[in-house]
């Protein structure tokens, strides 16, 4: 697609952070404390107000107070005692969420690119300039030739504007590289996706098996809490994983599984509990269809066999099954979030699901729970327009079963200059960068467009690359809608403002409003201030703005969560062990497990994942996060690290398969992973100046990711499929730094 | 195998404990100088009386041990973190604590140490220009020289025994410091009288070479004492001894402290006794060097030696 | 005849994730200065793969029944509080660092205003009935806070009823944090 005149082939161009045009809200420096020669006195300090809200460093959304001094700064953050999410406790990203808001590095004001170089620009100019774009757009192509990509609680007001303005393509990265794969294992066999927050009852697991699921360094707030509770009730534990993570550390079965091979391992439990008739036979008699043909194609699928493709002894496969069966009902093995690993994934978690049907856990105590959740009316606008939606066409030609547009999908539909035409991106809070691999192609997706605009709080890569940049505010910073999820008892939570916007940032609510007003759909906007909306919405709950800004939560009543009757949204109505769904589309209807490639001679499988104090990309510029975190680690097994002859914490770097080289990071010479694989943190190796914190350290496994396999189900990209190994200098010596 | 990780990081702190420096060592070794040479001229008036005049080379070194230990509290005030607080350590006297004791002591040295140098410069004129002070002072030159004895060696010990009492640093929590800092102290007081002596009284030369012989074989064998302690006591304490037998301060150690501050004194002053050579600056020098080298590498040495295990399992 | 109060921690170690949430949630409360920190996460790892175990540690000041750093001071300013808290008095502090040298678990660090600081148990907040802010954050509810003589304590009960262990205890300084198992 041809750029339109005025605009100039796109270039990366480094956002400059230009002179604050508003208020500069005491961010001069780091220094979060005031010096005093007497003791501070925390929360009960004089002056000290808490507001309540709710975080979004991550985005499981725990109740927060955020507790500002005399002087209206933000200087502590606690668990807000009432959510159910958090009940009085925080993970360390959000207790540390300041250090986001406060960053120095923030994107200050709107920016025009201008040809070769950036200009501030006032937000009525800059929303101008988008209005009339995707006015000019929506007449030549039509709306659907703008998509939405967003991630987080504040893009839903973007959502709405887009639906209004008649442009239902959106796509968010937590799909086709995060929870797809997993929720659409879970709608092809029970019906309806996990959901977020999970609905596993951790916390009542009598058994819990993990599959690489690194609760402990994924720090969701909850369920931390309720693998604690787990731990002290005494729950047997088994985690199956290449690295000794900390749930490894307190599992009593760590099972080092040869990475690829999860699904052998799997499909040996269900040949095991169907065989030796251990399985739930009531539960599956009542809610499952296709044992029989289960039974069939699991058959080759034997513990001796499972060895040889996984590396785990026969007999712990054995005696682990066994035990899970003997729980029965409140055994759980948790289907992990971000599940997109190797390309076979949906029927990896396919697996997951059966062998959960067999255990008989759905709706039962230490299974999966069925939540509840406060049923608040949308605001009443306007029917959406009409729209063809044509694009999800090739979504599901591609991939038949996805029920979400795979962002990668995107990317090649603008490079492919397929029908319809999409000629422009609103990006709200995605690092697109860092989200899904070969970020070449983004950027050359990223030149063909005529609009690109992007939401940001920080100067992320991304933002090089866009014609305007619009400074989003900080969950801090605003009011959003209200958060009512399913969970164990039904919430409804409000977010608001724990201090003023800082520079010129403004809330994605009122960006929405702002261009629907200028694109002529202000019948989708009829409120005028959030305030309003939001009271309009709380008063059919009998709840008032004011009550809420004062509780920040409310919670409802409801019986526990478990069910003797559940019932299943499946074309069958049963749980299907066996998918028809699957077979009509040309997929194994019963997972059937392929061995995952070799490694060639010197080269280890790279394996990502997170560390506890940051949310990967989001934090990595945060200060206060980062005294404790600065950089990744590659892990490196000992035997590994003496063949290569590296020391612990001297620099390497890492190269592929395919001869892409990372920046220099540090070695963790270590015990705790296989000699076969290495594993880092993702989130890290930034390359723009503009984050002073977080530039240049450590090194992006994104970077290493360019051979990916796309599942062919749902369209997730795998991440877990490059192997790398160490950089040598011409002297075949390990190239250090 | 044990990977142990922390996310502590406070300055000074980790990775290894580095809270006293240059600062202290140096009061270390000018505290043991003064402490040496309180101690030596104190049992010289006590042992020979106060009738004869006081031969020049220890009036001087006398003159010299209050100036030193300004120097050295000095150098103890720059290590201070809080030098407005001074004050507060004489407001109160912590009796567990050898740093109270030892605040006190360094006071209790200014009058002890002056009425000294009264006594030894009772015919100076300076002296006489206080009207009738030597007269005052003189009748109780016994007690005055035995002060000097105990305070110096209370001086000399106190450090001592306040880095040997920290069970937290192996290198230094043995009972053998303090007698190894008083000799020590005691070593380059003497090594600091001789460079004063100018040789001329031939019998007085051989003394002073005689004593000097013996002051550094008492190191030696208190060095001795020293790390035999260490090796047998717990664990900790014998691997700290790796710190100085093929860690990181054994090149400074044997041949600043044994090398260059005993073995080579031994020899040269063993020569010396002989007739053989000649030795007025160097030997002295050598001693004085060895006593400083010796302090720094004990004031670092112990800073490191709790993680010296941790040293042993990362060193290849 | 009613002991008195002696403030403890109970942690325990196999729930605890090593996530420094308290380590947060103590820099804000107390005003920690930025690259200083009063309580830390040790994660320790024995073994040779794939036999390996894990201890996560919150590490803080033992607030030890006999504390070297107090006895050292020679000021008086390290002093002990009440319920047995160790405490450091700001403005009689000289920096001298005698504690720091002492103190066998390196919980006290220099604040860059001259004195010597560390943990305090938060007994600004347990004077008025709260638990300290470290305990109150940690999502795995791994520490726990009371008084030891007091009968009806939560702690009381854990070192009577559990297993405990408490660090370089062969150094006589009775360290006051004990560490027990969950089960």
């Amino acid at each position: 697609m041809k750029n339109r005149s005025g605009i100039n082939r796109r270039t990366f161009l480094s956002l400059s952070t230009a002179i604050a045009a508003g208020t500069v809200a005491g961010t001069a420096g780091l220094t979060m404390f005031p010096s005093s020669r007497q003791a501070k006195a925390g929360i009960l300090a004089p002056g000290m107000k808490a507001t309540a809200s709710f975080c979004e460093v991550c985005f499981w959304k725990c109740g927060i107070q955020a507790w500002t001094n005399s002087e209206g700064r933000l200087v502590q953050i606690t668990g807000h005692p009432a959510h159910p999410l958090s009940n009085g406790r925080l993970c360390p990203r959000g207790t540390a969420g300041m250090g986001n808001l406060y960053d120095p590095d923030r994107i200050r004001q709107p920016m025009l690119r201008e040809g070769d170089s950036w200009r501030a620009a006032s937000w009525e100019e800059a929303l101008d300039f988008i209005a009339e774009r995707m006015g000019a757009i929506k007449k030549r192509f039509g709306a659907e030739s703008l998509a939405l990509i967003s991630h987080g609680h504040g893009a839903s007001f973007l959502k709405h504007m887009m639906k209004a303005y008649g442009a239902p393509v959106g796509s968010a990265p937590s799909f086709a590289q995060c929870r797809g794969a997993r929720e659409t294992a879970f709608k092809l066999t029970y019906g309806e996706p996990v959901g977020s927050p999970e609905s596993t009852d951790l916390e009542n697991s009598s058994y819990l098996v993990m599959l690489g699921y690194h609760l402990g360094e994924n720090m969701h707030n909850t369920q931390v809490q309720e693998f604690a509770k787990a731990i002290e009730r005494g729950v047997e534990l088994v985690v199956v994983d290449p690295r000794f993570s900390v749930a490894a550390g307190k599992a009593k079965h760590w099972l080092p599984i040869k990475p690829g091979t999860d699904l052998a391992l799997l499909l040996a439990w269900i040949r095991l509990l169907i065989d030796e008739g251990r399985y739930n036979r009531d539960f599956v008699a009542a809610h499952c269809i296709g044992l029989e043909e289960l039974r069939q194609a699991v058959a080759p699928y034997t513990p001796e066999w499972a060895y040889t493709q996984t590396g785990i002894d026969p007999a712990l496969i054995r005696s682990i099954g066994r035990r899970m069966a003997m729980h029965g009902s409140s055994a759980l093995v948790h289907p992990g979030r971000k599940t997109n690993w190797y390309g076979d994934d949906t029927q990896r978690v396919r697996a997951v699901a059966i062998l959960n049907a067999l255990l008989g856990n759905w709706g039962t105590k230490g299974g999966f729970f069925r939540g509840s959740k406060l049923k608040i009316p949308k605001y009443p606008t306007p029917p959406y327009p009409p729209s063809n939606y044509t694009f999800i066409k090739h979504v599901v030609e591609r991939f038949p079963l996805a029920d979400q547009v795979p962002t990668q999908e995107l990317v090649d539909h603008v490079l492919e200059h397929k029908q319809p035409p999409i000629t422009g991106w609103l990006i709200y809070g995605t690092d697109l960068f860092n989200n899904f691999p070969n970020k070449e192609k983004t950027i050359n997706a990223l030149k063909k467009l005529d609009l690109v605009v992007v939401i940001e709080t920080h100067p992320i890569e991304l933002t090089g690359w866009a014609d305007v940049v619009l400074p989003d505010t900080t969950y801090l910073e605003r009011y959003d809608d209200l958060h009512a999820p399913s969970w164990k008892k039904p919430f409804v939570a409000l977010r608001q403002p724990v201090v003023a916007p800082q520079f010129d940032s403004r809330p994605a609510w009122w960006i929405a409003r702002e261009l629907a007003l200028r694109l002529g759909l202000e019948e989708y906007f009829p409120w005028k201030t959030i305030e309003e909306y939001l009271e309009a919405r709380l008063q059919p709950l009998g709840l008032t703005l004011a009550d809420m800004k004062q509780r920040g939560v409310h919670v409802g009543e409801a019986p526990p969560p478990y069910t003797d009757t559940p019932r299943f949204k499946t074309p069958s109505g049963k749980i299907e062990l066996y998918s028809e769904t699957l077979a009509a589309k040309g997929f194994d209807p019963v997972p059937v497990y392929h061995p995952p490639a070799e490694p060639p001679p010197g080269f280890m499988r790279l394996l990502v994942g997170r560390v506890p104090v940051h949310s990967f990309g989001r934090t990595t510029n945060n200060r206060m996060l980062a005294e404790i975190t600065p950089e990744n680690e590659v892990w490196l097994n000992t035997i590994s690290a003496r063949e290569f002859g590296v020391r612990h914490g001297q620099r390497v770097r890492l190269v592929n398969q395919d001869g892409v080289k990372s920046d220099p990071i540090k070695v963790k010479v270590t015990q705790r992973i296989r000699p076969d694989c290495v594993y880092m943190a993702h989130g890290f190796g930034r390359k723009t100046d503009k984050l002073k914190q977080a530039n240049g350290q450590g090194t992006a496994d994104n970077d290493l990711l360019t051979r990916i396999v796309e599942d062919p189900i749902m369209g997730g990209t795998s991440t877990n499929t490059n192997f790398v190994t160490l950089l040598k200098g011409r002297n075949g010596e390990v190239r250090h730094g | 195998m044990n990977e142990l990780t922390s996310t502590r990081n406070n300055p000074l702190i980790d990775p290894n404990l580095s809270i006293w420096g240059a600062d202290v060592a140096l009061y270390l070794f000018l505290g043991g100088l003064v402490a040496g040479i309180m101690v030596l001229t104190g049992m010289y008036f006590f042992l020979r009386g106060i009738k004869d005049d006081t031969p020049a080379f220890i009036r001087n070194a006398m003159l010299a041990s209050p100036i030193l230990l300004s120097l050295g509290m000095f150098f103890l005030f720059l290590d201070l973190e809080n030098k407005w607080n001074l004050f507060w350590f004489y407001l109160s006297f912590q009796v567990t604590s050898p740093m109270s004791w030892g605040a006190w002591i360094l006071i209790v040295i200014y009058p002890v140490s002056i009425a000294m140098i009264v006594l030894a410069n009772r015919d100076r004129w300076w002296v006489n220009w206080f009207p009738r002070l030597a007269e005052r002072v003189a009748p109780y030159w016994k007690g005055i020289a035995l002060a000097n004895v105990v305070t110096g060696a209370l001086l000399g010990l106190y450090t001592g025994i306040l880095l040997s009492s920290f069970t937290a640093r192996p290198f230094w929590n043995n009972g053998v410091l303090a007698p190894v800092f008083l000799i020590s102290g005691i070593s380059t007081g003497a090594a600091f009288m001789i460079l004063f002596h100018d040789g001329s009284d031939i019998r007085e030369k051989e003394e002073l070479g005689l004593m000097k012989l013996g002051l550094i074989l008492s190191e030696v064998v208190a060095l001795l004492l020293f790390f035999s302690s260490l090796l047998t006591s717990a664990g900790n304490q014998q691997s700290s001894v790796f710190l100085v037998m093929g860690g990181p301060y054994t090149g400074v150690f044997w041949v600043l402290v044994i090398g260059v501050g005993l073995l080579l004194p031994l020899l040269l002053q063993s020569l010396e006794i002989l007739h053989r050579i000649e030795s007025r600056f160097m030997m002295p020098a050598m001693v004085l060097a060895g006593g400083l080298a010796l302090r720094a590498i004990v004031v670092h040495a112990g800073q490191v030696s709790q993680s010296v295990a941790a040293l042993q399992e990362v060193l290849p | 005849m009613a002991k008195p109060i002696r403030y403890v921690m109970v942690i325990e170690s196999d729930k605890c994730v090593g996530c420094a949430a308290c380590v947060f949630a103590c820099k804000q409360e107390n005003g920690v200065p930025e690259g200083f920190t009063r309580d830390w996460i040790e994660q320790e790892v024995r073994g040779v793969f794939p036999q390996l175990t894990m201890e996560n540690r919150s590490q803080r000041c033992q607030h030890c029944d006999h504390p070297p750093c107090v006895y050292n001071c020679p000021t008086g300013a390290s002093h002990i509080g009440k319920g047995g808290v160790t405490l450091v008095d700001r403005d009689w502090c000289t920096g001298c660092k005698a504690c720091i040298a002492a103190c066998p678990y390196d919980a006290r660090y220099l604040h860059p205003e001259g004195f010597v600081d560390k943990c305090t148990f938060c007994n600004h907040r347990v004077e008025v009935g709260l638990e300290p802010a470290c305990v109150t954050v940690c999502p795995t509810n791994c520490l726990h806070f009371g008084d030891v003589n007091d009968p009806n304590s939560k702690v009381r009960h854990m070192v009577r009823t559990r297993k405990w262990r408490t660090q370089k205890g062969e150094l006589g300084t009775k360290p006051q944090l004990y560490w027990v198992e969950s089960q």
